[in-house]
């Protein structure tokens, strides 16, 4: 299965949200990253079907999606950044909701649901109405909607945002189990969330895409550029005006600084081993300082 | 770069003597003695292939399943059943304690179910649900169709037992009075709530839509009674026919309009 996104542009009057953007995504996990009013939610929004490219076009197999239009939406499971509820529902009615959308019968969605709420532990609640849950056990019903129809492509963005810790991480366990044999596009600002199940790294910044690769070929790029040093408090203002801190971790003898430097930043300064969150800070250096 | 090279009448006239040259090697070419050759099967099924991508398939491949009634239930808010049965009470009521004429009861409150079944038809994106329900196999459009659908049809049933009602307790309701006073205005209320959603796509387009009815209904009653006075009364059932199928070919119109909005996320924003 290959999904090519094929120079695809979207534009909003006369903003431009994506710009000419190409690549090629077969199975496994691939983590858009990117800051906010990259492009990432309108990328995810037009591989999810609900958002037509300017231009350009996106193919699954060879075909346009469009062309294949319910066939596509059919193997889809689709989880917005901003998913509402009809707050009325139980969490079971939701999702039996979902699934007749999804054209999935009633036997088996009965049985799905019944798994998916195991899946990510909301058996328990499973007549209590939407509308009062909680932040996380909503994200957690969007997920278990996102999987109903065994989709063969996961879009989800931003799905972690709301979670705890432990969900954060049965979330991702989750996603890596699943991965094997279908494409799953993640979009996320939390790069603890990618790094050890993505694939590949899709890297948007201005609505370009500006890099694809596997994480480790990126952090690749950052050897030699991460460095830690050990400053007195009245130093930390000093290296921070001069260059980027991307961790401050507070020891006996001072505090540790993790620094990005083309060159050694200084004599006593350690190389460090680059870690995703020195690579997010490298690419949207504004946007961390944020 | 030919144009500088045009610019200098030497080079012009060198050109010239190019185009000349070729000029008579076309003249020695006879066309006729081209052959083209047939592709070979094996072309003819790569340049299919090659193509295949961009070809649309027939709409009777494509799947006509459609959406099982009882999800459409499962949507549509409890409250709607309930506020129309209300309702079809207000209109018993006003027949039977104030005694009201049978016909503009029908008239002014026959469309109000579909109107606030406008509300039922916004509720997924109101409750920011349409990102998702547009990503799924059953699209958007179709559970617009479907919901249109049931709502109209609850919309007549409920009319046809007031008019049951009316009928079996009070004076027989005549046919074409009825055409009059219910169907083809009901028809036109329709076709002007379509138009008032396809304009205000939120809460506010039922009370809008409600507004307008009441105007509209208000002037053809007065209108219907001064015709009457004056002896025009046999003119009406062809003036309702002639309106309801303006109505119908405008609420095809809407309909049209009002499902290309629901295609895709951005035509809400």
């Amino acid at each position: 299965m290959k999904l090519s996104i094929e120079r695809v542009s979207k534009e909003y009057g006369a903003k431009r949200a994506l710009d000419n953007i190409s690549c090629e995504l077969t199975e496994g996990v691939y983590a858009f990253l990117g800051a906010n009013g990259s492009g990432k939610t309108t990328l995810m929004r037009i591989l999810a079907s609900v958002a037509r490219p300017s231009s350009g076009r996106v193919l699954l197999d060879g075909v346009d999606i469009e062309v294949l239009d319910e066939r596509y939406r059919d193997m889809l499971g689709y989880l917005p950044q901003h998913m509402g509820y009809y707050k009325n529902f139980t969490v079971e009615k939701f999702l039996m909701y979902i699934a007749a959308l999804k054209g999935i019968e009633m036997p088996k969605a009965k049985a799905k649901v019944d798994e998916l709420l195991q899946a990510v532990s909301l058996q328990d609640e499973k007549r209590t109405k939407v509308g009062k849950l909680s932040g996380g056990m909503k994200q957690r019903v969007g997920i278990a909607q996102a999987l109903l129809n065994d989709p063969k492509i996961i879009i989800v963005d931003e799905p972690t945002a709301g979670l705890d810790p432990k969900e954060r991480i049965r979330f991702r366990n989750l996603l890596s189990t699943i991965a094997a044999d279908r494409i799953v596009l993640l979009s996320t600002h939390i790069v603890s969330d990618i790094e050890y199940i993505a694939k590949e790294l899709l890297i948007l910044k201005r609505g370009a895409l500006i890099k694809k690769a596997e994480p480790q070929l990126l952090l690749e790029d950052l050897k030699d550029k991460v460095w830690t040093v050990l400053a007195s408090p009245n130093e930390i203002a000093a290296w921070q005006a001069s260059y980027k801190v991307s961790s401050m971790l507070v020891r006996e003898n001072g505090t540790e600084l993790r620094i990005l430097s083309e060159s050694k930043p200084a004599p006593h300064a350690a190389e460090a081993i680059p870690n995703l969150e020195d690579l997010y800070l490298h690419y949207f250096d504004e946007e961390a300082a944020k | 770069m030919s144009k500088k090279k045009a610019t200098s009448p030497f080079d012009a006239r060198s050109h010239d003597d190019e185009l000349i040259e070729l000029d008579k090697e076309f003249q020695q070419f006879k066309l006729e003695d081209f052959t083209v050759e047939y592709p070979s099967d094996e072309a003819i099924a790569r340049t299919i292939d090659a193509m295949r991508p961009y070809v649309a398939e027939p709409d009777s491949k494509r799947s006509k399943r459609f959406i099982p009634w009882k999800l459409h239930i499962l949507q549509i808010q409890p409250a709607f059943w309930m506020a129309n049965l209300l309702f079809f009470c207000l209109g018993l009521l006003l027949w039977r304690f104030w005694e009201d004429d049978p016909y503009k009861i029908m008239l002014l409150l026959s469309p109000v179910p579909f109107f606030l079944g406008l509300l039922e038809l916004f509720r997924g994106r109101n409750e920011g649900l349409l990102e998702l329900e547009i990503s799924c196999k059953y699209s958007a459009q179709q559970l617009l169709l479907r919901k249109l659908l049931a709502i109209s049809i609850y919309n007549v049933l409920l009319c046809l037992a007031l008019i049951g009602v009316f009928c079996i307790f009070g004076e027989p309701l005549l046919f074409s009075k009825l055409i009059i006073y219910w169907a083809a205005p009901f028809v036109v209320a329709v076709s002007i709530g379509l138009a008032v959603a396809n304009r205000i796509r939120n809460v506010l387009s039922v009370p809008t839509a409600l507004v307008i009815w009441i105007f509209i209904a208000m002037t053809f009653i007065t209108n219907i009674e001064r015709k009457e006075r004056y002896g025009q009364a046999s003119e009406l059932p062809y003036l309702a026919g002639l309106a309801a199928a303006l109505a119908i070919v405008f609420i095809v119109i809407q309909i049209k309009r009002l499902k290309k909005g629901f295609t895709y996320y951005e035509a809400f924003h």
